[in-house]
Order: structure tokens, then sequence, then C-alpha cells
């Protein structure tokens, strides 16, 4: 091909390339909630001041939210609740509705609830924010979902989860334990990314290149939409690849997911970690297997989820008074859980919703929880 | 400064835009000058150790010219103070925190209370790079290959060149200088050839590389020893696939940035993976470095006379020609040298004794796979080199031999071979991209020459082609992470 042609093709290129970014990807797409589907919606729960006392990220934000609702509310000892999208998400969500959490804030007295979670988080994402929240606020007691979704499978930590945690070099004091050690490596991998391109493990100290490349960045992000457009390019991308590898290997909301032995078991330990902690601290630690809809074949093998089951009440009767339990996979009727999009690749149908319920199944959530809390000297 | 960022394309285009510009005697200075600003936006200081470097090569070489042959008792003098000076500061930089790290532990070993006190050091990127181009400089010199330059300012730009400098392909006097004496001209051919390989070498890095990084930190992130024999395989070939598109990203980009200056830099990479023998591997991977160890390590070492100097051909040549009996040996102390020239860890240096181990192998089977049918058959012979090589990366990986040998222990227990433990993305995104790279290597070889033959279907197809390419670069342009080689 001649040179000049090739020259112009490239021209015609990066101008094409840049229109596609502009007229395809313009359309602001709120990722976090990307797989909840068009049915369910994201919920941050309130106290009765109309304050926040429910975030995700642990970023400077949310947790000055939390520490002034708290501050404002007399400063009584804090019950945390931790959990998944399960948590922060009401299926078919009316004007006026809440969350469990929002619930029991407003029904326990003596102690201040708060909530931390995140979409798909892991047993070593509680065990990261109940050490957190424990340095913080006066944890005196701590609720637990136990979601086999996620224990058999995440790993790992995300910058985006706690922004505030990897620049204050948050790491695990105890260094005797092989999770705690791996994780304290991704923190400090975390904040060598976040530090960026400098390769200086042991000097902090930014580069040109750092201080010119952040600078033409941030101008391009505030003045030039395109450029702005490539974050959503960035999460659509990888949403349709997402969706072509279940179109491709038929992957749907009741697709048997197996269990990944080695997370399983780090999942498993970072439980252990939080009962042996809670223990030391003369905190209650409250767990549940979290409500699933009944009307389907759980997208479980059912070996694997009653292994799960005796492997947490194996746990539990190495701690018979630190921890209390129970069993809630059953208690909300399937007809409170909805739907959710397909997510495979040009498919209208909608699949089953395993997770999010609706309002009606917070309430019960809540009621049960009431009891469950009060029996054990939570009021 | 790094390729895969905006800082580099706005630098690339304005160093373009006043070179060409610029009166001929004026053009050289410039290169150097944008070299060291290359150089210092990464960390100003650092200049300082790579310009004691040049000097201390500069003036030795001359003297070693100036020194008459029958005085070898002064010449190797001179040699022996530019290899003390390069290999000392390459020492402080990379293997001291190591030396003094294992030393503590040998001390405590024999109960003796003293220790080193560790400190660590920042590594100077590049330096193995162009300590490497010194010393072949001044042993050219010495060898009477190459005469010595007296102009400082070609020479300087001989070890700075900035699309080069900081991880290769590693120059030679006799290639590069010359053309720093040209009489510089633009050339369309090369400006759209360099831009070309400048948008291979982004998309590689930004689009493929970087985005394959996470799915094999997550994979590596594993318990090991819980892992299947399939999952050993995995790890090896996803991280032999995110470093061969990291590291030839980089040289597609250094070759083509090059290019827009009218300078050509030999070839790094030659589609690797496609080989099969490991000897070919070595011919195709890295081909500067595996050449440089050719003429420097293994044929001094198994008594050959080096008399010419090319950063071409890799090292499969000189295993071809020389099988002495010091090649065994040479074969092995060159590939243990080569391990620890890639970092100061124990796992590098079994990582070049398993190379070496491979190819001693290769080459006593040699008369049995010649005699055997199946043994002859090109894909059973890729299939084994491919295998052999992918596994050759869990050492560069994991960060200790113990984690080496858990991993390569999976393999030996038939009853790891039923199950699997990584998540599924791992194993569909391993084999889309061994897919990528057969049908890349097959468009290269087979369907890029005859599409020539149908002018509009080529620029058609080039359109669409270049501006998916030019799309998902702008995408996913973000200097989140360096080359990996930077680290060597």
């Amino acid at each position: 091909m001649k040179a000049r042609v090739l020259l112009i093709i490239f021209i015609i290129s990066l101008f094409g390339a840049l229109l596609i970014l502009k007229v395809f990807f313009s359309k602001i797409t709120d990722f976090s909630t990307f797989a909840l589907g068009t049915e369910t919606v994201t919920y941050w729960a309130k106290d009765s001041n109309e304050n926040l006392i429910h975030i995700s990220a642990i970023d400077s934000v949310g947790n000055n939210s939390i520490i002034n609702s708290w501050t404002q509310s007399g400063q009584k000892n804090v019950l945390l609740v931790l959990g998944n999208s399960q948590t922060h998400s009401i299926n078919q969500k009316n004007i006026n509705e809440v969350t469990f959490v929002e619930m029991l804030n407003k029904r326990i007295d003596k102690y201040y609830v708060i909530a931390n979670t995140y979409p798909n988080a892991s047993l070593q994402d509680f065990l990261i924010s109940y050490k957190y929240w424990m340095t913080v606020l006066p944890v005196k007691a701590v609720v637990i979902p136990l979601f086999l979704d996620d224990m058999r499978e995440a790993n790992g930590i995300s910058y985006d989860f706690y922004p505030k945690l990897v620049d204050k070099n948050f790491s695990f004091e105890e260094n005797d334990n092989i999770l705690l050690r791996k994780l304290n490596i991704s923190f400090s991998s975390l904040r060598e990314k976040k530090i960026g391109l400098d390769d200086s493990k042991h000097n902090e100290k930014l580069s040109t290149q750092d201080i010119v490349e952040k600078y033409l960045n941030t101008q391009l992000d505030n003045n030039w939409t395109v450029w702005n457009n490539r974050k959503n390019a960035q999460g659509i991308l990888f949403g349709k690849l997402y969706e072509l590898r279940n179109t491709i290997f038929n992957i749907k909301a009741t697709t048997v997911r197996r269990m990944i032995p080695d997370k399983y078991v780090d999942n498993m330990t970072a439980l252990d970690l939080i009962i042996s902690d809670v223990q030391k601290n003369g905190i209650k630690l409250f767990l549940y297997v979290p409500p699933i809809r009944n009307d389907a074949e759980k997208p479980y093998d059912p070996k694997e989820y009653r292994l799960f089951k005796s492997q947490i009440l194996d746990i539990l009767n190495k701690y018979p008074n630190t921890v209390y339990f129970k069993d809630y996979d059953k208690i909300i009727p399937s007809k409170y859980f909805g739907h959710k999009a397909s997510t495979s690749l040009g498919k209208q149908t909608e699949e089953l919703d395993f997770m999010h319920f609706q309002y009606t199944g917070h309430r019960i959530l809540s009621d049960s929880l009431a009891v469950f809390l009060l029996n054990n000297g939570i009021r | 400064m790094i390729f895969n960022s905006l800082t580099f394309l706005i630098f690339l285009f304005l160093v373009f835009i006043i070179f060409w510009s610029l009166n001929h005697r004026w053009k050289n200075i410039f290169l150097l000058v944008v070299s060291c600003v290359f150089y210092g936006f990464w960390r100003w200081e650092y200049l300082i150790v790579m310009f004691v470097s040049a000097l201390t090569d500069y003036y030795t070489s001359l003297m070693i010219y100036n020194t008459p042959e029958s005085n070898r008792k002064k010449r190797r003098l001179l040699l022996f103070v530019t290899l003390s000076v390069n290999l000392g500061m390459l020492f402080y930089f990379k293997y001291l925190y190591f030396v003094l790290d294992n030393s503590n532990s040998i001390l405590a070993l024999f109960n003796i209370d003293y220790r080193f006190t560790l400190y660590h050091i920042l590594l100077p990127f590049g330096i193995s790079f162009y300590t490497f181009e010194t010393i072949s400089y001044t042993v050219d010199v010495y060898r009477g290959v190459v005469k010595p330059k007296k102009n400082f300012l070609n020479y300087a730009l001989f070890i700075t060149f900035f699309p080069k400098l900081v991880a290769g392909p590693i120059q030679r006097a006799s290639e590069l200088i010359p053309q720093f004496t040209q009489n510089y001209r633009i050339d369309m051919e090369g400006v759209a050839h360099g831009l070309k390989r400048i948008i291979y070498g982004l998309f590689l890095k930004v689009v493929v590389a970087d985005n394959l990084a996470g799915f094999v930190d997550d994979a590596y992130a594993m318990n090991y020893s819980m892992a299947s024999a399939i999952d050993v395989f995995t790890l090896a070939f996803l991280f032999g696939f995110q470093i061969y598109f990291d590291f030839s990203a980089y040289s597609h980009i250094a070759i083509g940035t090059a290019r827009l200056f009218n300078i050509q830099i030999p070839e790094n990479f030659d589609f690797p993976y496609m080989t099969r023998s490991l000897k070919g591997f070595w011919k195709r991977w890295h081909i500067s470095l595996s050449a440089w160890i050719r003429d420097y390590l293994y044929l001094p070492i198994s008594g050959v006379r080096v008399t010419s100097s090319s950063g071409k051909s890799g090292i499969g040549v000189a295993l071809d020609k020389n099988r002495n009996q010091r090649s065994t040996f040479a074969l092995f102390v060159t590939w243990a040298i080569m391990g620890f020239w890639h970092g100061a860890n124990w796992t590098f240096l079994f990582w070049g004794l398993y190379h070496a181990s491979f190819i001693y192998i290769e080459r006593k089977l040699a008369p049995v796979r010649a005699s055997s049918a199946f043994f002859r058959m090109r894909l059973v012979n890729w299939g084994i080199t491919l295998i052999v090589a992918m596994l050759s990366w869990i050492p560069f990986r994991t960060k200790t031999l113990s984690e080496t040998f858990t991993l390569y222990g999976r393999l030996f227990n038939y009853k790891n071979y039923n199950y699997l433990s990584l998540r599924e993305n791992a194993y569909i995104v391993c084999f889309c991209l061994l897919l990528f790279i057969v049908l890349a290597y097959a468009f290269n070889k087979y369907v890029e020459k005859n599409l020539e033959r149908y002018t509009a279907l080529n620029y058609a197809f080039s359109l669409v082609k270049y501006t998916v390419m030019v799309f998902l670069i702008v995408v996913f342009l973000r200097p989140i992470t360096q080359f990996i080689y930077f680290q060597f």
C-alpha cells in the first residue's frame, strides 16, 4: 500500500474513532448497578434525621457521612451490617420504600445501626470492612450474611471499595496468617497502582510524567466530552464481552456455577478470622444464610450448598457463646423476588433474579433479624 | 516517560515536527536533548548514572584503540576498568539487595549474629539495556570489530536514543551510529510504516496486555497448592501471553518511533510462539538480547572468536554452528547469566537453567526426532515447543522457587488432571489469545500479501482495521501499568 494512502487512512481512522466515541458512547451508564437489571434499584438507608447510615465505598465522603450521622444521633454503640447488593437494593421499588437496614436503624434503640455493603462482596471484603469500622466507631455487634454466591468465587480486593484505606496505607497488623499477608500484599499493590507510573515502592515521590499525565487527563476530562466518554465506552465494551461470553456458553441466572476451592477456603478463613477477632474484643456476631428464591432450581450445586451450610455449623460449634446463627434461605416467598434482563446478547427475555427482593421481602427480613437480635440482647 | 501515555504521544508529535523543521546540524543535538528529557521525565537525577556509564566507555574505548595491540596488558586493564564500572553500577542498583539478603540468610544459618543492613535502591530504568550497549561498544573496540567514535554527540545518541532507551531492542554501535551521520531526509514510506508500528504497539499494550493483566493477577492470586494441572498450564500460558504482548508492544513502538526519524532498529520479535523448536524460539524472542548473549557470552565462553557484531538473528545461529566440547558448559553458564540479567532472584536463575536444559535435551534428541515420523510433524513440534516455552514462564511470574516447584509439582500427579479451580474467564481468555496469535500469524504469512492485489478491498479492510484499533487505543489509553520489561 502506498505510504500516502496509508497516512490518509490513519487520519480518517483517528477521526472515525473519535466520532464513534462521541456518537455511540455519550449516554452515561451507572456500571455499579449494571448487574442489577432494570427492575432493581439501589437504596442507601438513612436514619430518622435523614442522615446517611449506609455506604458502599469507604472513601472520605462516605466515611465522614457515617461518622457525622453517628455523632448527631448521640454516639451510641454501633451495630454494623455488612452485605452485598441484596442489602442495598430493592426490586420494583415504590416511593418511600426502604431497605431492612433502615428499618432496623429505626427499630433498635440502644445501638446505632450502620451498613457497609459492596456488590458481590466476599468474606474477605467483610473482614476488611469490619476491621476498619472497628478502628473508627465503637462497634459492639456485627451482622453478616453468608452468601454462597460470593463465598465460592469472589476474591481479592478492589480499589473502588476502599479508596480511603488504600490511600491511608491500611494493612493488617497480624502477620501470622497467610490470608492476611495476601490481603496486605493486595493493599500495597493497589497503592502502587494508585501511585501510578512510579516504580518506587519505597519512594513515593511523583515523577514529572506523573504530574504532566495527571494534568493532561484532568484537563481533557473536564473540557472535552469525547475524552470523558472513554470510561463509559470501557464499561459498555466489557459489558458486551460479558454478554457475548454468556451467549456462547449459554450462561443464565439459573446456570449452576461451581465452587472455586481456594477462593472458598480463603473466604472461610476470613470468616474464621472475623469470629476469633469478635471473640477477642467482646463483640456480638450475628450470621445468617440470606434469603434466596425457591420456586426454581437454585444456581448452586446442591452438594456444595449442603457442604457450605454444614461447614458454617462446624465453625459455629467452635465459638458457642460469641456467634449467633440463623438460616433465612426460605423466609421470603418467591413472589417477592423479581426478574432481571437477560445477560446474553440480543435476547429480550427476562431471567429470574435469585438475589434481590421487593420491599415486602426487606420487611420480612427486618422482622426476622429484629427478633433474632432482640433475643440475643440487642435492643 | 512511558509509551502508553498521553504525555508520550504529545511529546512524540512535537519532537517529530521540530526535528524535521530543524537544520541538519541541529538534528542530532536535538535528538540527544529530547532523549534526556524523555528519560528525565521518570527521574532527572538518574541521567547522571547513564552518563557515567556512557563517558567511561567513550574514553576507555578511545584509549584501548590508541594502545598498540602489542601492549595487551594495558588494553586488558582498560577493558577491566570499563567492565568494572558498568557491571559495578549494575550490581549496586540491581543485585546488592539480593546478595546482602542472601548473605544474611547464610549468616543466620551458621548462627552468626552479624546482619548486613538492607536498604532498597530504586533501579534506574533501562540500566540493564544501556549497560549492555556500552559494554558491547567497548568490547567491540577491544576486539577490533568497530572503531571508536571521536564524535561524542553521535556516541551519546547511540546510548540515549529515546525509542530504545528503556527496554531495547539492544543496539550495536556498528548498526546505529552510522545512521546518525546520515543526511536526514523525511521518508513518507518510513513515516507511514512507523505510525503503523506505533498503532500496533499501542493496541497490543493498552488494549490487550493491560486488560489481560487483571486476569493474570487474579489467576496468580490463587492458592497454588490447590491448583489443578490444567490450571498450571493456564497460568503459564496467561503470563506467557501477557509478557509477549507487553514486550512486543514496546518493541513495535520503539521500532515505529525510530522510523519516524529515518532510523532503522532491528526487529526484536518474530512470532516466537509459532516456532517448532526452542532454538527457533530464541531466534524469534527478544532477538537483540539473544544476539548480545551470543556475541558477548556464549561464543567467547565456547572459545569461538567473534569477528562481527550484529543485533540480528538471535542465539539460534550460534547454537547451530558451535558444537565444540565447551559448548554445553557455555550453554548453561550463558543461560544462568541470562536468567540473572532479568532479575535478582533465584527464580530467574532457574528460568535460565530451565531453558538451557531443554535446549540441551533438544540437541541430544535431534537424531531421534529426525528418525521419527511423529516427531517430524509440524503440529507436534509446535505443540511441544509451545508447552515447554510457556511453562518456563512460571518461575518468571512466581515470587519464590518454592511457589515455582509447588506449581510444577501439580503437573506430576494424574489426579490433578480432572478438575479446574480458576474462574472460567481465565480459560476462555487463554484460549482466545492462543487463537488470536495463530490467526495473526496465518494472516501475516498467507493473507496480507495476497490482499494487496485487491486494492479497493485492501483499502477498505485497512480503514476498518485501523479505525477499530485506534478507537480501542483511545478508549483504553491510560498509563496504569509500566511495560513489564522496565523492571529488568
